[in-house]
């Protein structure tokens, strides 16, 4: 590796770390490192402000999120809505049958707040292994990293171990070994349809995400 | 040509939450470091996310509890960090789930408190009656997405490290010189 080429032109670099999400498994494939990740969507809805609670970051009914210092309450959660990666990234949608089903399990959670209306909602696009832990390695003088759609929470702590392989080659404070690419040395090459995570199809994936959601 | 992008000792490709933390972290160690993105750091699922900073599971949760706390002390600008998290549940499964991952996190010196139904409403007042009752973690957090990114983006350019938007990387150059 002697640098990363872009659409402006080489950038060179004596070491290179590849945290690019979902691109990175075609980034990576020329040098011959396989790094198996399926992309979806996380979506999140926010609502309009409710009374500050004392602790906002509360958790339940499938759903993860807080309520912002202004109040509106923001969460996400399940199922993914698995979606196709092109060469220049996953392909963007405006819409998502999942939001309906994130309004109902916040009102559940918070019957208190259940009148309050959905401002908008968002979407990422969340990378994911195949066992849905982290990858954490370093092959020569490339450095590869996904935290498989979990990376927010825990970013103080990757960075340091990204700092870590890249200067000194292993990570300081903490064992991070199951965390490496051995473990893919035999993965299936339809791994994602084994988990049901191809998207084959566009529309069949949409039912697929429907179903999942009205059911 | 003008445009033309330096060289630098550490390139990072991907402007994400980890990208961008490990940009920071190569910076502030000293290196030459420039994060590329296709994009606006921290704009997609980064900087739109849950903000949760709890992750028992991970072998990283100790040194991620070790340092949020300071996070915005190190970064130098908000995170709008607050400390403990409640999980709460109306299915009775799902919450003895959650209370066995009280006493895991209990085991390894994380203190969570376990909340019946009243004590689970007098800490979540937008709840009610229908709520079980919960688990309330005396650690972890969360914090606001997008003003972190935002946070690791400057932070990492106050210590040397450049940031190229709008700039998609194309392929690992694997020849040529700089």
């Amino acid at each position: 590796m002697t640098g990363v080429e872009t659409v402006r032109g080489t950038i060179a670099a004596d070491a290179v770390v590849v945290a690019a999400g979902p691109q990175a498994e075609a980034l990576l494939a020329p040098l011959g490192i396989r790094f198996p990740l399926a992309a979806a969507r996380a979506e999140m809805i926010v609502t309009e402000p409710a009374p500050l609670m004392a602790i906002g970051g509360v958790d339940g009914n499938g759903l993860y999120g807080r309520q912002t210092l202004r109040g509106n309450l923001a969460f996400g959660g399940g199922p993914h809505e698995w979606i196709a990666t092109t060469p220049n990234g996953p392909v963007a949608r405006p819409a998502s049958p999942l939001i309906r089903s994130l309004a109902r399990r916040v009102a559940e959670m918070f019957p208190r707040a259940a009148h309050l209306n959905v401002l908008r909602s968002w979407a990422g696009i969340v990378e994911n292994t195949p066992d849905g832990r982290p990858i954490l390695d370093r092959v020569g003088n490339v450095t590869v990293a996904t935290m498989s759609g979990v990376g927010f929470g825990l970013s103080p702590a990757s960075g340091h171990a990204v700092r870590d392989l890249v200067v000194d080659g292993a990570c300081s404070f903490a064992d991070i070994a199951k965390l490496g690419l051995a473990r893919f040395a035999g993965l299936e090459p339809d791994w994602r349809e084994q988990r049901g995570w191809a998207v084959a199809d566009r529309v069949a994936a949409d039912r697929v995400a429907a179903d999942q959601v009205w059911a | 040509m003008s445009d033309r992008l330096a060289g630098a000792s550490v390139v990072v490709v991907g402007g994400g939450v980890t990208g961008l933390s490990a940009a920071w972290w190569l910076a502030r160690s000293g290196v030459d470091v420039v994060v590329v993105d296709k994009g606006i750091v921290g704009w997609e699922a980064s900087g739109r996310n849950g903000g949760g900073a709890s992750h028992y599971q991970s072998p990283l949760f100790a040194e991620e509890q070790r340092l949020w706390p300071q996070l915005d002390d190190l970064l130098g600008y908000p995170t709008e960090y607050v400390r403990e998290r409640i999980i709460i549940q109306r299915d009775p499964a799902l919450l003895d789930h959650y209370r066995a991952v009280g006493r895991m996190c209990s085991a390894m010196g994380y203190r969570v408190d376990d909340l019946d139904s009243r004590q689970a409403q007098a800490a979540v007042p937008l709840t009610d009656a229908t709520c079980l009752g919960g688990i309330h973690l005396r650690f972890g957090g969360h914090a606001n997405p997008q003003r972190t990114v935002q946070a690791y983006a400057w932070a990492l350019q106050d210590c040397g490290g450049r940031v190229v938007q709008h700039c998609a990387v194309t392929g690992i150059a694997t020849a040529g010189g700089r």
